[in-house]
Parts: C-alpha cells; structure tokens; sequence
C-alpha cells in the first residue's frame, strides 16, 4: 500500500491528540515531531523509539521526507511555518485560526494553489452533521427566505481573573476570545451563509482577562438582504460545556442548530428532506457518523483522515481550504478594526 | 477469569450527560447537585434487585463513596466499578497551565494539601516527564483513592484516555496499567472505549488478557466505530473467558424504545451491561428487560 508520510509541528493540547487519530489511519506513517519543549520530545522518543524528534520545526521540514505537515503551534506561527512547508513541496493541514493576518492567510491560500499542495486549515465544526444538515436545508431554501440569523457562542473558559501568561495573553499571538473561540462560529456562518458584504457595529469587554477580550458581538450582512447577529462569551458559568447556537430565521420557517441537534419548523411538510409540517427535532445521535478512530469528536477524525486521503489522492478534496480559512480570517479582521472598545 | 456481575448501575444521569438533549442535562445536574437525591437513586436500583454500581471518580463521587462506605452494614455488598480518572479535571488545569504544570500540581499540592503521605516519598523521586510509567502509577492512586474500603471488582480506565493513548500504538503503557490494576489492587483492569474493535484487536497483539472492555453498544450504532457491524463481529468472535464485554449507552439517551434497545443487547455474547434512569419505574423497566444469555 501507498504510504503518506506525516509529520506533527507543536506537541501542545492540540498536537497530543491529533497524533492518535492520524496515527491510525492505516496508510499514514507518523515520520516526526517538534516541539521547542525538549521534555515532550523525550517522553515520546523513549516510547516511539523510531520517531524522529526535532526541537527546530525547520529541520523537520527540511528533512524533506514527509508528505505533509500537522500545524498545531500557537497561532502566530502558522504563517512561517506553512511558508517553509510551501517550499519543501509539503501538504499542510493548520490548526485555526489559520493566520494573524488576512494578508499572509491570502499569500498562503496563493502559494499552495499554485504548487499543488493539498491544504487544509482545522475549522472542525464544519464535521459536525448537525451543521451540514442546516446547510443543506438552507441552500434548499426550506424555510423560504432567510432574513436573519441569530449565533451565540457561549463556554466556561475563563472564569477567573487569572495572570497573563503564554502565548494566550496576546491577541497578536492569536489569543482571545475572538481568535480562539469567535473564529469557530464566524466560519461556519462562512461555511452556510458565504463571504459577508458588510462586518459592522463590533464591540469587545473583558471580563477576567488583562489584555484579551473575553467577550464580543458584531454584526453581519450578507447579499439578498440577509443580516446575522454574533455573540461570543467565553466567560459564562452557566455553561459547563462549549454550547454554540445558531438560530435562522425564514419567510416560512425556522431553524435552531447547536452542537447537539437541530429543531425545524416548516409551514409545508418536505417529504425529500424527511420533515413534517410544523416543528421536527433532529438529534445529532440519530444522523449516521461514524469514524474509523475516535478520540474527541468525530470530526477531528474525518478532517485529518480527509487530509491524509487527498494527499494519497489528488482527486479528493477536503473540506476547509486555505481559501475557506481566508475568507474566515478577513471577518475576524473586520471584528477587531471596527470595535467600538479594548 | 472473574465472572462480572451482569447488571451495573452507571453514573451518567447524575452528571449531565444526555446525549439527547443539553436541556435535559442541565435540568438533571441541578436536582442532582444534592446528593441526597443521588442517594435515593441509588435506594431505588437496590431496590430493584441491582447491587453493582459504575462511578467515575469525580469530586461527587467521592462524597458518594464516603456515604456508602459509612453505612457498610445496610451498603457493604455492593460491587463498584469505579471509572478513572474525571477526564474534565485534567483537561481543565492543562488548558490553564499546559500539562507539566498541570501534572505538577496534580501530583504534588493536591496530595500535600489532602495529606497523602507516601505518596510524596514516591513522587520526589520521578523526574516528571522522564517515567511515563510511574506518573501513570501515581495518578491511578490518587484517582483509585477515594474508592478505598468499597468492594471494587473492576478498575476502568475512562474512554477519553483509553483512547487517546490507544493511537500513540504503545504496549508499555497497556500492560503498565492491567500489571499495576492487578499488583496493587488486586481487581481486574478494565478499559471503557468508543473503538472497541481497535482495542480489541491492540490488546490481542499485545496479548493483554483477562480485561474487560466497556463500550458504547446500541441498535442506533450510536458511538460504535468503526461501525455496528464491526462490533457486532468482534463480540461473535469473543472469548468471554479471556475478555469480558460490557454494553453501555444501550438506550442512547431514549432514542430508541427500551423494548428495542435491550432486545438487540440479550440477542450478543456480552456478559454485562450498564445503565443508568433516574425514576425508579424506569430502573425496573430496564432491569426487567435484560435477560443476557
Ligand atoms: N480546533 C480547535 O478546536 C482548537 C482548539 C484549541 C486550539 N486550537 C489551535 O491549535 C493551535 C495550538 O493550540 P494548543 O491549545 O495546542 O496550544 P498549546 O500551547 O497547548 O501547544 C502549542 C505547542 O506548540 C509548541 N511550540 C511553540 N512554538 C513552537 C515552535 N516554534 N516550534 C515547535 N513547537 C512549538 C509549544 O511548546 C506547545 O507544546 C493554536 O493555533 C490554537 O488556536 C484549535
């Protein structure tokens, strides 16, 4: 069998559990991984005693014996390291958000077109059945014409005031609310609704953070006169896990959608999308997905295993490009330069 | 190897854990959040003939474990199947730390501050980091802990780390926790996992035997991957004197009619099952219609 050869740039939260999944992909052979942390390199080289270890990703990618590259350093870096990935002739899957900056997220999108490079940029939530459900209805204009759409964020994250530390503290470095929570719901609004025409009436608090926004809002409007309103708070108690909700509002219907299902509400009975007239509840254990490994979420499976499946086949695509990412990072771009405060 | 008992008591109802519905959950963790009301629960199952309970070992649960170790003379046959470790606690201190401050704490103030002694002896002599295996010996004390002077028959491994480790494709760590499980507790180890199959066919390699394996097993094929028809392969083919299999979200939240759910679990070669109700007609219901071969 054909072998896709990996390698893994930033051992952190993020790298620790995309090794497992990619691990078990059975055409995928892990070559490498770096980390400025020697203490993790250690750990693993003592129990995968074949792996090559680097504490300078630029060795790893200059070795030039991988097929592709997993980016999951902190967010600031992702630029850098894809360029060099670029230049070896090396596939990247990259960790969102995709940049700190919707220039060099273009320049990227650029050259990995032109090199044929297959690239991908880990906006899981676009795995998650329920959202494409709720894609699929609304391009079937299911609840007539949409006019509005409603999406909060909400989670636990930071719920105390806590000493800056890390690359976390800085929104250059890609911390924040907005970056690292925000980016998540602003694509998938990209994914289901498309490129905005207007990003307007931003405003950002901070509630424990020092130097971060722990919260914002925004607004959003698109072609057709399709307007959407945005509230992120990583700082609410009441919710023991990350709950996002998105509401659409139609001429002849409604849609709610959060991570775990989707309640519709029809004025006509859609017999080819299985729905009845009035409201229906799909939860998102009753829409088939399963994945050859899970380890946190189906959709970190399919993203990767779509990585590593395009590179063996060119003809496959994945979901998330790096022109998809771009198109994220500019309305997250658009949230910062025209909040009204922080 | 030990027969386990073929109906276990779980945990997830107390929790707000419905896969169904976030409202309800949330409606569940705030009754359940007095643990008077857990208790009574657990009164209901007894009642209706079941005396093995699965917990993992989360702060309430030790509150649970104190409660019922108390009253050892109305509680002391009970078997428990504990879970280790709470998956959330480790999650939460290494998104605020990272993981070597995180394991630091862990380790080393939790216990000095809970006045675990020997433990510290042990731990000054671990250069973090350095041995993976005696960190994974001394977090399964720390987590085991709250479960001692209860008639604990299986440790389970939590699936979030089954599985996590399982694809790093390291036997040590495997073998590590059944030998240690078995050494110093002198239960039989036990892995809870959404890739039942994957692990099966790890453990046959590793030859690693005399486990039992936990998972997800319903009619919907809800959390069953690769797929239903794998499982459903792999527990054909078991040897359940060599592995155990034990059956848990088996009603997936209520999506599908207990009459349904438990018709599919008795017609398998599975030799237990956890469930979890809250109302003590529902617990009858459920027990009434597990009849395992
Ligand atoms: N998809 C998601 O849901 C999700 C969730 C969390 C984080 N992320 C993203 O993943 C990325 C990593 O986040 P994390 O939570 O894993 O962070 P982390 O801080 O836990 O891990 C980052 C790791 O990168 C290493 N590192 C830093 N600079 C490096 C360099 N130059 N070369 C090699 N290694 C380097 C660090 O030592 C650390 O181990 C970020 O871009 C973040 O936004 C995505």
């Amino acid at each position: 069998m054909k072998k896709v050869r990996i390698g893994i740039i930033g051992m952190g939260r993020m790298g620790l559990t995309h090794y497992p999944i990619i691990n078990t992909h059975p055409a995928v052979e892990i070559i490498s991984v770096s980390d400025t942390s020697g203490t993790i390199l250690g750990m693993m080289k003592k129990y995968i005693p074949n792996l090559k270890t680097y504490t300078d990703y630029k060795d790893l990618l200059n070795a030039r014996d991988i097929d592709g590259v997993i980016v999951c350093t902190p967010s600031f870096s992702h630029y850098e390291i894809c360029k060099i990935a670029c230049e070896n002739g090396i596939s990247v899957f990259c960790e969102k958000p995709f940049t700190t900056s919707p220039a060099q997220a273009k320049e990227l999108s650029e050259a990995f077109e032109a090199q044929g490079l297959v690239n991908q940029v880990g906006y899981v939530n676009r795995y998650n059945p329920v959202f494409n459900n709720v894609k699929k209805l609304i391009s079937a204009d299911i609840i007539g014409k949409l006019v509005h759409v409603k999406a909060e964020f909400y989670s636990c994250t930071i719920i105390k005031s806590q000493k800056s530390k890390g690359w976390r503290s800085k929104r250059e470095n890609g911390g924040g609310a907005t970056y690292e929570m925000g980016a998540h719901i602003l694509d998938i609004l990209n994914y289901i609704l498309g490129e905005p025409i207007k990003v307007y009436g931003s405003m950002m608090n901070s509630i424990f953070s020092e130097d971060v926004e722990d919260m914002f809002a925004t607004n959003l409007a698109y072609a057709n006169d399709v307007t959407a309103s945005v509230f992120v708070d990583w700082s609410d108690v009441t919710y023991r896990k990350p709950m996002m909700k998105i509401e659409f509002f139609g001429s002849k219907g409604k849609i709610m959608a959060d991570f775990y299902g989707m309640k519709v509400y029809v004025d006509e009975a859609h017999p080819e999308f299985n729905l009845i007239e009035g409201w229906n509840t799909l939860a998102k254990n009753t829409m088939p997905d399963s994945v050859p490994f899970y380890v946190r979420g189906n959709g970190y499976t399919h993203q990767l295993y779509d990585f590593a499946d395009a590179i063996l086949d060119r003809t496959k695509s994945v979901i998330c490009t790096f022109a998809d990412a771009s198109t994220t990072q500019e309305i997250i771009h658009s949230v910062f330069n025209n909040s009204q405060n922080l | 190897m030990e027969k386990i008992d073929k109906i276990v008591f779980g945990d997830n109802q107390f929790f707000g854990i419905n896969h169904r519905s976030q409202d309800k959950a949330e409606e569940l963790a705030k009754k359940f959040s007095d643990i008077r009301n857990i208790i009574e629960v657990y009164d209901n199952a007894f009642e209706c003939g079941i005396d093995s309970v699965m917990l993992n070992s989360n702060d309430i649960a030790a509150e649970i474990c104190d409660y019922f170790r108390k009253k050892s003379d109305k509680y002391g046959h009970l078997s428990w199947y504990p879970s280790i470790p709470y998956p959330h606690k480790y999650a939460n201190m290494v998104a605020e730390q990272g993981i070597f401050s995180a394991m630091n704490e862990i380790l080393f103030k939790n216990n000095t501050t809970s006045g675990v002694f020997g433990m510290i002896g042990k731990g000054t002599s671990v250069v973090l980091g350095k041995d993976l295996m005696k960190l994974l010996e001394m977090l399964i004390d720390i987590e085991v802990k709250m479960f001692k002077g209860l008639n604990v028959k299986v440790i389970f491994l939590q699936n979030v780390i089954t599985d996590l480790i399982l694809g790093y494709d390291v036997k040590e760590v495997f073998q590590c926790y059944c030998d240690y499980i078995r050494k110093k507790y002198n239960v039989t180890p036990g892995f809870i996992t959404l890739n039942m199959p994957y692990l099966k066919s790890k453990l046959d390699e590793w030859k690693i035997e005399e486990v039992v394996i936990c998972s997800s097993i319903n009619k919907a094929g809800f959390n069953m991957n690769p797929s239903k028809e794998e499982y459903e392969r792999v527990i054909a083919e078991n040897n359940p004197n060599k592995c155990q299999l034990m059956a848990m979200n088996v009603l997936v939240s209520g999506s599908i009619t207990p009459i349904e759910s438990f018709e599919y679990i008795n017609s398998l070669n599975l030799q237990s099952v956890v469930f979890g109700a809250s109302s003590k007609a529902h617990i009858q219901g459920s027990k009434d219609l597990i009849n395992l071969k």
